[in-house]
Parts: C-alpha cells; structure tokens; sequence
C-alpha cells in the first residue's frame, strides 16, 4: 500500500511536471500572438496618422471650397435663390 | 587455435553494461552540477542573454474639437540606437546607415569610443525615423544595432490650431499651448514590463507585467474646427491684404462663453518643427497686450447708464469738436454739435464720450472696467496669459480718467475683449470662459488631475439687463448707415459692434501706427456669438478699424452663423420671408 502511494504521487508528480512545460509552451505561443498583434496595432496606427494627415491635406475645409467653386462650379447661395420655410409651424 | 576462445560474450555486455552506466553518472552528475551546486550563475548567464525589462510607453491622449475631429495625435515611430559595446564601428553596413541618416561619421565613431571606455551602453544614433527607413536598417540585423518604440505627435490641421494647441517636443512631453497645460492630463503614466528576448530581438515570453502603462487622457475642445478654418483663412486674407504685422481672431458664443475659434497670425507649422521662433508661435489672442481705443466706449457709457443719469436719448454737447483738459486737446473727426448719447456711439464721438466720463466718479468707471474683466486673467489658464493693464482709481488724474474712458491708458487682450462685449449679449450675464467641454473638464475633475479647470460656470449678472439691451441697440446703430462700421454688416442678421482705430504707443510716444480693432455681436434679436478682431500695424493707406477690421468680422461672423445654423433676424430676412 504504501509503495502504492508512493508511486502514485511520483505519476502525479511526473504529470504535473508535463503540465507545466506544456503550460508554459502555450503561455509563450499566446503571449507571441499578442506581440505580434501589438506590432500590428502600432503599424495600423502609424497607417491611421498618415491618413489622418492625408485626409486633412485633401478635404480641408479650404480645398472642398476651392474644388466646389472652381471646378464644380458651386457658389454660395444668393439672397434671391434662398426660400424661407419655417419649420416651427 | 579459436580466436573466439580468448573474447567471452558475456565480459563484453558486461563491458558495455558498465559503461552505460558510467555514461549515465555522468550526465546525471552534469544536471546536478547544473541544477543544484551553480544554478545561480548559469540563470544569470542566460537572464542577461534573454531576459529584458522593457519600458513601455504610455500613449498621449488624443486631443478632438467638439465635432470630434482629431487635432493632435499620437502615433507610433520607432528611434535607433547602439550599444557601443557591441557596434563595430568600421563595419562598412554600418557607415552606410551614418550616410543614408547624414550624420559625421567622424563624430559618431568618437561618441561611441568614448562611451565604449566608459563602458556605457546606449546611445541614441537618430530618433523618430521615417517606418520606410527602420524597415531597411532591420534588414541588415546589425549587432549593437537596436530600435526602441516612441511617439510622434500629429497636428492633422496644421498651422490652423498651432498657437491655440501649441506642441511637444522629442520626448512626446507639452512644451506650449494646451499641449503643455494640460501635459499631466494627456501625457499618462509609462509601464515597465519583464521579457524574454529571441536571438532575433522578438519578445517571445512576458515574464512580469511590473507597471501597467496607463494611456493619457482624450480631450474634447469646445473649438470647432469649421470656424477656426475659417477665422485663420480670412485673417491670413486681411494679413496679407494690408500687410499688418500681426493679427488675432476670437469666436465665443455668447450663452456658454465657450470658445468656439481663436486664431492668430503670423502661425507655424506644428508639424515640422524648423525655425520655431517664439514671435510665431506665441497666441496673442491671450497675450498680447493693446490699447483698446474707442471699443472701450460701449463699457464706459454703460458705466454712465447704471447710474441711471443717462439714457440712450440724453443729449450731449460736442460742440466745438474739441475739449481742452489742461494743456492736452481731445478731438472729434468733425464737429458733430448737439447728439444723443446713441450718436456718441455710432459716430464714435472722443468728446461726447469724455463728457460723460468726466460726469461719472472716477471709482464707478474703474469698478465698469474692473467688472467687465479688464486687468483680470481669462481665466483659460495659459501660460504666459497676461491680464492686461488697468491701474488704481486713486492714481488717476482727470486727462487719465479722460482717455481711458475712450480706450487709452489702459491695456486689454483679445480674448479679454471678447469676453467683454458677450456681457453685452448675454444680458448683462458673465461666465467663466471655456476651451474645454464640460464632459472633459468633468473628467479631468474627478480625476483631480488639473486644478484650474474645475471652476464653476454659473452666470454672474454684472449689469442690469435693461442696460445690455440699450448697449446692443445703440452698438448696432454703429453697423448701420451713418455708422463706423457699415462694413460690419452682413445680410439676413443684425449686428451689432463698436470699432477701434487705435494709435500704437512706440516708446512712450504715439506714433503713426495704427491697431485697427472691431467686437460685434450677432444676431441681435437673440444673440449667438461674439468676435473680437484685432489687427496690428496694417499698413498706412488703410487702417482704419472700420476699413480693416470690419469686413474680417464681417466674414468671419457670416460664415460662423451659417456653420452654426443660427435663425437669421435681419430685414433682408423679414423681407424675403414674406415674398
């Protein structure tokens, strides 16, 4: 019995063991998927400044006016083409 | 003779028997050895070839307007640095990066000796690289070569909000403007963690998490981007126009005292640092200092109408068109002879203005000027704010009392003007004035982050409302034929405003240099926003304030009005609608 025991302990032992460097393997493996992503993450951020910058080069407010009135031919609205409604009644 | 007599099979397993056992003694001697007589010496060779405690950087928190447009932003660079303990600094891959960075390769390889003897192991080589340029450096996998992650800040509008938002420097920290004001509450708390390295640089296990990076604050402005673009661009316009040295803008709605626009000229590029001289990046709206001339005049008759001594329709002698005070003369532009104190207004009349003045007690009009905010800050909290000249009652003689009834004497800024004239618009109503959202500043608050923006913005009644509402009708008589300002007005909205033609004090002295500066109101009916306008040393065929400041506000408050969708009130309105 006590032999029993004894070997039983020394299989848990051994599957603990196991465990742990099974654990561990996983632990390393999720922790590269997460640096990984984080790369990614500054990269899609860095791509995301860029454009923020492209977007406020191409679509200030300055450059839609421009592009508006020049070669799409808009202008601002004159007194006589604007009609009042009142929306209160 | 048997050979196979003299070799016994069973010595031979024997043999090979013991000799397993030996071969395994011996290795188990070996992970004894290893594990438990040096297991500290050989954790640490491997610790210092693998482990790593790395810092992680907190992100700067993003700074929006309050149509969550991103002004400033964050983003990722990666800097390059050696260990001059492990470079070789001859290695011609090496000389070339030096070549494609410019840096003096002679420079370089000193600094690296130097710190090689001092056994130093970091230098920075170039921070902040193009992604285009770090990705070619990797592919070398230099030795000694590295690169440690940093952020870069973005100003996607560029020089629009430059003086209002300010910038950092290399190391992400606030160095002007909001940028540095609120540094504390953006800036966040940096991590450190422990990692074990690859041979190729990849983190591949994190062994302690020891400080968790807090990410910095996001803020929401009160500004909206659509009208600072549109007050920067028709400054620069009016800049350019009268070749003035510098100007300002301010848009606050009258009702929060929120600002919604503040721009000034001559501006930077926040995005590219080179030749940053404090003449371009100073925001004079909240430092720069003026003369306030006749737009003082609203505040000083609304002094004279509190005491309930004078109305709108009070008649005033003008004539001749000249006081004498002492030895020193005041004058009108023309002899306007018998007015009402409204007329004083809309002609701007120095005399009739100093008539009045000179009628008050010197105590009551620097309590008006006090209770409007002159010589007191703005309250906004940026540095280098100044509060404006406005010396004590007791020192004044009565030429003193005199001038600066009609704006001289006493110093003002933009923004300090602007809050003035909302006074006037919001019915006799004053309130602390804002950049920041409510939401934000709640945040910041309950955080305990910032101190000086946890104020209260509870209205404060400083005049009586039937006195604002007398102001705003004899102000917007200013905009109307026969005023100063008829430049001033825009179709489909009253306005309301008073202008300023102010000479410069160069040296002591009144030059011939003029500040041309205009404060309006609109629309009058219900009023929604106020713009001070200041423009400094315009050139010297046109400054008047209603030539030159006039028609910005006038473009600036269209526009704003449009943006903002506010209901017109003007005749052309009224006229149109009943068609």
């Amino acid at each position: 019995m006590k032999y029993f025991i004894l070997a039983l302990l020394l299989l848990f032992c051994f599957f603990s063991a196991l465990t742990s460097v099974y654990l561990k393997q996983q632990s390393r493996k999720h922790y590269q998927q997460l640096y990984h992503l984080e790369k990614q993450q500054d990269a899609m951020l860095v791509k995301w400044g860029q454009l923020q910058l492209e977007r406020s080069t191409l679509a200030s407010y300055n450059q839609v006016e421009d592009i508006a009135i020049k070669k799409l031919g808009m202008y601002y609205p004159l007194l006589e083409d604007i009609i009042f409604t009142d929306i209160r009644k | 003779m048997k050979k196979n007599n003299t070799f016994n099979p069973v010595y031979r397993l024997r043999f090979v028997y013991i000799m397993c056992v030996l071969g395994l003694a011996i290795l188990l001697w070996r992970v004894f050895d290893l594990q438990v007589i040096h297991p500290s010496f050989l954790q640490q060779q491997g610790d210092s070839r693998a482990l790593r405690e790395v810092k992680v950087m907190a992100y700067r928190g993003i700074i929006y307007d309050r149509l969550k447009n991103p002004l400033a932003v964050s983003t990722p660079v990666e800097s390059l640095w050696v260990n001059p303990l492990e470079i070789d600094v001859n290695n011609p891959y090496f000389l070339q990066i030096l070549k494609n960075l410019k840096l003096n390769k002679k420079t370089i390889q000193d600094k690296i000796q130097r710190l090689h003897t001092k056994k130093s192991q970091f230098l920075y080589l170039k921070r902040h690289l193009d992604p285009y340029q770090v990705q070619r450096i990797k592919q070398l996998a230099l030795k000694g070569v590295y690169f440690n992650k940093e952020y870069r800040r973005y100003y996607p509008m560029g020089e629009v909000f430059s003086h209002l938002l300010g910038f950092t420097d290399i190391d992400d920290k606030g160095q002007a403007g909001i940028e540095k004001m609120l540094n504390s509450v953006l800036q966040g708390v940096p991590g450190k963690k422990r990692v074990i390295r690859n041979s190729k640089g990849n983190f591949i296990e994190l062994v302690d998490e020891l400080l968790v990076a807090q990410s910095g604050m996001d803020i929401i402005l009160t500004l909206d981007a659509r009208i600072q673009a549109l007050a920067y661009r028709e400054l620069k316009k009016t800049m350019q126009k009268h070749q003035a040295e510098s100007g300002s803008v301010v848009v606050l709605n009258t009702r929060t005292f929120d600002i919604l626009a503040m721009v000034n000229q001559p501006g930077f590029n926040p995005n590219s640092r080179k030749n940053l001289h404090s003449d371009r990046y100073r925001n004079r709206a909240v430092t720069d200092v003026f003369e306030p001339g006749s737009t003082m005049k609203p505040i000083t008759i609304s002094a004279a109408l509190m005491t309930g001594r004078y109305h709108a329709n009070t008649m005033i002698d003008t004539r001749p068109g000249f006081f004498q005070i002492g030895r020193k003369r005041i004058t009108d532009h023309r002899n306007y002879g018998l007015i009402n104190v409204a007329t004083v207004i809309q002609k701007s009349s120095n005399v009739g203005t100093v008539k009045i003045a000179l009628s008050l007690r010197a105590k009551q009009l620097w309590q008006q000027f006090k209770r409007f905010g002159f010589s007191q800050s703005s309250g906004l909290g940026f540095s280098g704010e100044s509060g404006g000249v406005l010396r004590d009652y007791h020192s004044w003689k009565k030429i003193e009392q005199a001038t600066m009834a009609f704006g001289y004497g006493l110093s003002v800024t933009p923004i300090q003007l602007a809050r003035a004239y909302a006074v006037f618009a919001n019915k006799g109503k004053m309130r602390h004035l804002s950049f920041l959202t409510a939401q934000s500043r709640a945040a910041i608050c309950s955080k305990k982050l910032l101190k000086s923006v946890c104020y209260s913005t509870k209205a404060q009644q400083l005049i009586p409302e039937k006195v604002a509402k007398e102001m705003l009708t004899m102000m917007e008589s200013v905009v109307k034929k026969g005023g100063t300002a008829h430049k001033a007005n825009i179709p489909l909205y009253r306005v309301a405003g008073k202008t300023g033609t102010v000479k410069k004090l160069v040296n002591g002295r009144y030059s011939n240099q003029y500040i041309a500066v205009f404060a309006g109101i609109a629309p009058v009916t219900d009023p929604h926003l106020v713009i001070a306008v200041m423009i400094n040393k315009p050139n010297k065929k046109e400054y008047y304030g209603g030539l030159v400041a006039a028609p910005l506000f006038a473009k600036v408050m269209e526009g704003s009005l449009r943006l903002l969708n506010i209901r017109p009130d003007g005749e052309t309105y009224q006229q149109l609608k009943s068609h």
